[in-house]
């Protein structure tokens, strides 16, 4: 398992969850990405996606105006 | 027969349908731009509201605000006119304006966006403000994948063709013509006639 971090700062909906998609491309299951966003769009976008495509979102938080989505990739990546 | 496509996810779905729309256009969108689209689709299939909006005014309420409000308004109403002029163009009849309108109003919204925004976000704007013709004509094609009844009729497909410059709604037309040997008479660059005029 290893961790990575997206940054999806200043980008609007849905170019946050679009490169998400791309960069969950190439992990493997059981990995943890943290998406840094700044569109707020972004916290209904991304755990959305995420239910449809298995993967899990084991956190959301908010810290100085930027969220931070913390997602487990699923058994089928992509 | 109509044919059944099945996915895993909702999102392959759209991406197969997406493909296959890009196919019937004789078109290639880049993955970025084919992404886009497929998100757009999938954020505004469950909004019904969508048929009520009065554009002009969402964009110069767009125009007058500032910072995230701005931004957001402008992306809905290029997202918004995009999916009208391919995917609901006899809506313009209705409105009294010409697919045109919506072609316009939606791609100077996206040229307002990559005017105004930073590196990766004025970039994906600039494409969608560049290829809004493109888009709408994979949208057109999707529409009337497995159902040819859908098609527009040939006048406002020939309006369509010479207003937009739309591929999809010459080759429709002349359907024994050629990308290559279209008309050039017939298309307007409207990417240099971009800005919204009085209808």
């Amino acid at each position: 398992m290893t961790r990575h971090t997206l940054d999806a700062r200043r980008l609007l909906c849905p170019m946050p969850v679009i490169r998400t998609q791309n960069k969950i491309k190439s992990l493997a299951p059981g990995d943890i990405v943290e998406v840094v966003c700044t569109d707020p769009g972004a916290t209904n976008d991304i755990p959305a996606w995420c239910r449809m495509h298995g993967h899990a979102v084991i956190a959301t938080e908010t810290r100085s105006g930027e969220f931070i989505i913390t997602v487990e990739v699923g058994k089928i990546a992509g | 027969m109509m044919t059944l496509t099945l996915h895993s996810n909702p999102t392959a779905q759209w991406h197969a349908l997406v493909n296959e729309a890009q196919v019937a256009a004789d078109c290639q969108l880049n993955k970025e731009l084919e992404s886009y689209l497929v998100f757009v689709l999938m954020r505004f299939v469950d909004r019904p509201e969508l048929a009520g909006r009065v554009f002009a005014l969402d964009f110069l309420r767009g125009t007058l605000a500032i910072g995230r409000v701005r931004q957001t308004r402008l992306r809905d109403v290029g997202d918004q006119c995009l999916l009208y002029s391919g995917l609901f163009p006899e809506q313009a009849e209705h409105r009294h304006v010409s697919v045109h309108y919506f072609v316009d109003l939606g791609r100077t919204a996206y040229q307002e966006l990559a005017a105004r925004l930073e590196h990766d976000n004025a970039e994906i704007f600039a494409q969608l403000a560049k290829g809004f013709v493109t888009l709408m004509d994979v949208l057109l094609a999707m529409r009337t994948l497995g159902e040819k009844t859908r098609r527009l009729a040939p006048l406002s497909m020939l309006e369509l063709a010479a207003s937009t410059g739309s591929r999809y709604a010459y080759k429709l037309l002349r359907p024994d013509v050629t990308d290559g040997q279209a008309d050039s008479n017939l298309f307007v660059d409207s990417s240099n006639s971009s800005r919204i005029k009085p209808h």
